[in-house]
């Protein structure tokens, strides 16, 4: 009985297909291989559904450890494959029926390919996170200066308010027998640490902000991503940029010389430069600006999130969005800010992202009446135009 | 790197007795210090209102410094670093600030 197959897919390339595929080893150990329709070129291996179905990839991207190997495994052969040909590289997890199935999906989105295709040329993608700086953590503070005039006169007070200096107490706050004062000059020592904890967070973000407007001038495209979570990177310090690059052929000596450039100017970030990337970032159609995303990514919280409440009309129903106009979701928000047209849909911005302006009330329509239902938040600021 | 791994192998389910106690004594503490940092926090809003008066204000301040004392004890005793007493609350990132 022949187990049920399905075929993976890794990159589309246009005419004069990368050749010498051959030789290359997929996610599930089989040999990669093209299939041809509507004039592009799929880069696809055969799979068996029993570990790459639907349940069963449900149930395997949950666990790290294929997931990593199976990630590996497909940058592998989308960088092989870029290396021959300009590449629009799939998402992780693209299976199909048959290639039948593939040639249907070729057909269908060859516009979407080849602009795509188009667009990117011969160009590379280079990631850059920046993390916020922390001095470090020890209340003496061998090695570490205080992280500015901000903190200057609470750096000793901030170090022993620090949860990690807790046993480095300074020798005058004596618990029972204080004197006069021990209590509120503990409330200002906390307060201090907080304002400073904030000033080195703005300061941070700031500096992220600048670094990316400087590269995004640089590159010929750039896209943000939401930070990544420390469990994720293994790194204690909050990402607080998360962007990708496209930049020309010959350019990546600049860009590396600007990446550490900035690094210099701007001590309270740490840059991280990666690449180069097949264009995984940049594999999409191009999105309309999103300021008010991109301002909320900086803002160093991630870009989405979901949530449900209760209005006292019903049920109001937030959504997520990556961003990405293929997955068409709205996303949460919270106050207005402003609205815009884009993918042809009116569209809400505001302070934790952006969102189609839809109505919770099935049978409703899917566009805003100016006193929509949701537009009483719970901040109670907001009002649509 | 071993981060990803560490990560599972923090967050695998453990039924032994030992580790279900220190899963829930760290889940606790972290609501405890949860609710810790927010009345400090709540306490200095009140200070910089102006309400209070100076005693009141001594007072508040005595309570939360020896609230942290104990934290740390506890914290100690069993063994927790500040790191675990946090939660993750997935997109929405970590429960307690990084601090």
């Amino acid at each position: 009985m022949a187990e049920a197959t399905g075929v993976w897919v890794y990159a589309v390339a246009e005419d004069a297909g990368p050749a010498g595929l051959g030789e290359l080893c997929g996610v599930g150990g089989g040999p990669v291989r093209p299939v041809e329709a509507a004039g592009l070129i799929a880069v696809v291996e055969d799979v068996g559904l029993d570990q790459y179905g639907e349940s069963a990839l449900r149930r395997n991207l949950e666990d790290l450890a294929w997931l990593e190997a199976t990630a590996r495994a497909h940058h592998r052969v989308i960088a092989a494959a870029g290396q021959l040909a300009p590449v629009v590289p799939m998402g992780l997890a693209s299976v199909y029926a048959d290639d039948a199935g593939v040639s249907t999906m070729l057909a269908e989105r060859g516009g979407d390919f080849r602009q795509a295709l188009r667009r990117i040329g011969t160009r590379r993608e280079w990631g850059v996170k920046a993390y916020e700086a922390r001095p470090s953590e020890t209340g003496a503070a061998p090695g570490g200066a205080p992280t500015g005039p901000a903190a200057a006169g609470a750096g000793p007070a901030a170090a022993s308010a620090r949860p990690a200096a807790a046993g480095a107490r300074p020798a005058a706050a004596g618990p029972a027998a204080g004197g006069a004062g021990t209590g509120a000059a503990y409330l200002q020592r906390r307060r201090s640490a907080l304002s400073a904890h904030q000033d080195a967070r703005r300061a941070a973000l700031q500096s992220a902000r600048e670094v990316h407007g400087e590269l995004s001038r640089l590159a010929a495209e750039n896209r943000m991503h939401a930070p990544q979570a420390p469990q994720l990177t293994g790194i204690r310090e909050p990402m607080i940029l998360n962007a990708a690059y496209l930049l020309d052929d010959g350019r990546s000596d600049d860009f590396a010389a600007a990446v550490s450039a900035l690094a210099q100017r701007h001590p309270g970030v740490r840059l991280e430069l990666t690449g180069p990337w097949p264009p995984y970032s940049f594999a999409g159609p191009e999105e309309g600006a999103d300021p008010a995303g991109a301002a909320e990514m900086l803002g160093g919280r991630p870009a989405w999130a979901p949530s449900g409440q209760r209005t006292r009309r019903g049920r109001r129903w937030w959504y997520l969005s990556t961003g990405r106009p293929r997955h068409r979701h709205p996303s949460v928000g919270r106050c207005e800010s402003r609205r815009f047209l884009r993918n042809g849909l009116p569209w809400w911005t505001c302070s934790t992202g952006s969102w189609p302006a839809v109505s919770s009330w099935p049978g409703k329509s899917p566009f805003p009446s100016p006193t929509s239902t949701w537009s009483r938040s719970r901040c109670g600021r907001s009002s649509p135009r | 790197m071993t981060s990803s791994r560490e990560f599972q192998r923090r967050h695998h389910i453990d039924a032994d007795p030992e580790s279900v106690e220190r899963g829930l004594v760290s889940l606790v503490l972290t609501v405890v210090e949860l609710l810790r940092q927010l009345m400090e926090r709540q306490a200095l809003r009140r200070v910089d209102q102006g309400t209070l008066t100076d005693e009141q204000v001594e007072n508040i301040g005595r309570t939360l410094m020896a609230l942290e004392d104990r934290m740390a004890e506890l914290r100690e005793h069993f063994g927790l670093t500040p790191e675990d007493l946090n939660l993750d609350l997935g997109p929405l990132g970590p429960l307690l600030p990084y601090d």
